[in-house]
């Protein structure tokens, strides 16, 4: 079977890293980890796995993306999964956060899911697998919500479902599968 | 990633997410999944 070529954001911690861990071990794998600082990630990896390259990739910055994307269609021509797991989140209630605040966690959460997925669709059209994991939470659901705290990251992760479903209305003839997934209650780290 | 409701490493929550990724389909898309597999309300 052909080689599965992975793209995943934020993957200098927590569970990016994880994603890291777990795929290179797959030994028909090939893992572009993107982060926004490769020393981060590198650290992790004193001796590189030949199936994993490391990218530097900053979701909120249409340049270091597009960058990204050259060197991944240079290398293989192809995406098969991508995974969207870059966020963050302020832990502060809404009443405490800012505008500033609200939009820095919006532009990394949403909007930067937007510019990857943007960026990388022509690349992952080009696989026969298709996939785009967008990592949400439990607490992106409307009816689930009862926190009251981390604010502007439910806000963002519920925008990010509704972002998830557009995709998949508008490339469902493409054969695109796009996936909005709660990763479970992740210890940090 | 829900800090302040930890439950699982993040070594377990991805090896459900694995998982997950390998079997969904096209009819899959649009689906709010879980690690493990479920589906959640919006």
């Amino acid at each position: 079977m052909a080689e599965t070529v992975y793209f995943v954001t934020g993957a200098s911690r927590g569970i990016g890293l994880e994603f890291i861990n777990q795929l290179v071990k797959r030994s028909n794998s090939v893992v572009f980890a993107g982060v926004r600082n490769p020393l981060s990630l590198q650290k992790h990896y004193p001796t590189t796995p030949p199936n994993l390259h490391i990218l530097q990739c900053d979701v909120t910055s249409d340049e270091s993306v597009a960058a990204a994307v050259v060197t991944v269609s240079d290398a293989v021509g192809r995406v098969d999964v991508l995974v969207n797991n870059a966020g963050i989140d302020n832990g502060l209630s809404i009443r405490e956060t800012s505008v500033d605040s609200f939009r820095s966690v919006l532009e990394t959460n949403l909007v930067g899911v937007l510019r990857v997925t943007r960026a990388f669709l022509p690349l992952v059209l080009k696989s026969p697998v298709k996939k785009v994991i967008n990592i949400s939470s439990d607490y992106a659901s409307i009816q689930l919500n009862d926190r009251a705290y981390c604010g502007a990251y439910n806000t963002s992760k519920a925008a990010l479902n509704m972002l998830t479903i557009q995709y998949k209305n508008e490339y469902a003839d493409e054969g695109v599968i796009f996936i909005p997934l709660h990763p479970g209650d992740v210890f940090p780290g | 990633m829900n800090v302040y409701d930890a439950k699982i490493p993040a070594s377990e929550s991805v090896k459900g997410i694995m998982k997950v990724i390998d079997k969904v389909t096209i009819q899959d898309s649009g689906k709010f999944l879980t690690n493990e597999g479920g589906t959640l309300p919006w």
